[in-house]
């Protein structure tokens, strides 16, 4: 009966496995091409354009989280649909995306770690045009970690320029389900405290967006759920606020009835309230035809 | 005791006189069910051959409504292995492999060479059961497992001849 149920479980498992294979008729995906040109596999991405496009065609580099010391690409993606999902979502509204791996504390620093986005975005800059892609209309995301240090690109300008990253291509930011204030977040739990200790030890204040306000007065598209982590919930909310009163274009949406995991599950599923938000916010921030 | 046996062995003799399943020859079959919850329809052709009726191979076309945007059809060579016989029910397990390819589209999803068109390949495996509804017909349902498709329900009615 275990065994039945176990089998049960593996083979109703396998949805994302499948919503991939299908998702084939409307979008070309290359798998694991490496933006460094070093066979570390942690220095790939997978590219998602839809097809048929033209080379108009805006892209997302999208950034997974997982508390900067786990998870992938593809995380558990026959299971979860991680991250193929969000790629296959937006192509159906005419966005390409390179969902990207990079290297996790502890084998690395954080700013190893940043540094390795860095370079995903440059090789988007450098070659997206040659998979079909228009380079010069780049927005970033990033889910929970991932969220964090896409508002991290969106606000430390230094940073980003220093790492190589040209700025004028990148139109907006979508952090969804965001960690903006490392500090406040230490603050929260004492795993938390751990996770922020390990990853960032003294250099909390610097790997923290909300430290670089109001600088960088790009578009911010923050989705977080009505049933997010309280601290990313807590974060949000008062830094929509923040960022409004300061002046910043910043366009916050709260996701009724969504926790943490699901902002980013839900993608291109029945439940997928963010793709439109994020589409239409690429399609307003970026010099390129809407789908309509 | 002697009564029991002599009635299963009339019951036997009866049921294989009238009931047995027709178990070779030429089959076609036709029919449908759900890739998941996105519905198809089949159409298979295939042969039980007469010194080995437990095994059937079979040639299979399917057509399926989208599971992603566009509908798709596939192509596939399967076999059945019929392990279970009594007169009236067979019991078997198949397993079929092909490829898949996509409409060509319309709309915002260009039209699209065939070559583009093509998702890959797919295997799936299952158990089914057939039940003979009249000679030469049967009337079969079967629950595969797979890639891409985890789970494939199917009914259909075959004939043999």
């Amino acid at each position: 009966m275990r065994a039945a149920l176990l089998s049960l479980l593996a083979l109703t498992g396998c949805t994302g496995a499948m919503n991939e294979y299908f998702a084939q008729d409307i979008v070309d995906i290359e798998h694991d091409i490496n933006y460094v040109g070093d066979g570390n596999i942690r220095h790939t991405l997978d590219l998602y354009v839809p097809r048929g496009a033209n080379k108009d065609v805006p892209i997302v580099v999208f950034i997974h989280g997982g508390f900067w010391m786990r998870q992938d690409k593809s995380y558990y993606e026959p299971i979860t649909g991680l991250y193929s999902n969000v790629g296959t979502a937006l192509a159906r509204h005419g966005i390409a995306t390179a969902v990207i791996d990079y290297r996790l504390v502890p084998s690395v620093t954080f700013d190893e770690e940043l540094s390795d986005v860095a370079e995903a975005i440059k090789w988007v800059q450098r070659r997206g045009e040659a998979h079909g892609v228009d380079a010069t209309q780049i927005v970033i995301a990033g889910h929970s970690a991932g969220g964090h240090m896409t508002a991290l690109a969106a606000f430390d300008h230094d940073r980003m320029e220093q790492l190589g990253v040209d700025l004028r291509s990148l139109r907006g930011f979508a952090p969804l389900s965001p960690i903006l204030d490392i500090p406040a977040f230490s603050l929260f739990s004492t795993e938390d405290k751990d996770i922020a200790d390990t990853v960032f030890g003294d250099a909390k204040e610097a790997n923290s967006p909300s430290t670089y306000y109001p600088r960088g007065a790009k578009p911010l598209l923050l989705l977080y759920g009505s049933d997010d982590l309280k601290e990313v919930y807590s974060q949000s909310a008062r830094a929509a606020f923040e960022l409004e009163n300061l002046g910043v274009d910043i366009r916050p949406h709260e996701l009724a009835g969504k926790d943490h995991d699901h902002v980013v599950l839900d993608f291109d599923t029945d439940d997928d309230a963010m793709t439109p938000l994020l589409a239409d916010f690429v399609f307003d921030v970026t010099e390129t035809a809407s789908e309509n | 005791m002697r009564r029991i046996a002599c009635l299963v062995i009339l019951i036997a003799a009866t049921a294989n006189a009238d009931n047995r399943p027709f178990d070779h020859g030429y089959t076609v079959t036709v029919g449908g069910g759900l890739n998941v919850s996105a519905p198809y329809l089949e159409a298979q052709v295939g042969r039980r051959f007469e010194r080995a009726p437990f095994f059937e191979l079979y040639l299979d076309y399917s057509y399926g409504w989208p599971i992603s945007e566009l509908s798709f059809q596939t192509f596939g060579i399967g076999e059945r292995s019929y392990f279970f016989h009594r007169p009236r029910v067979e019991v078997f397990h198949q397993a079929l492999m092909g490829f898949a390819i996509s409409s060509s589209g319309t709309g915002k999803v260009q039209d699209r060479a065939i070559g583009e068109r093509f998702l890959g390949a797919f295997v799936s495996q299952g158990l089914g059961t057939a039940v003979t509804i009249a000679p030469q017909w049967q009337l079969s349902l079967t629950l595969s497992s797979g890639y891409p498709v985890w789970l494939r329900s199917d009914l259909s009615l075959r004939y043999t001849f």
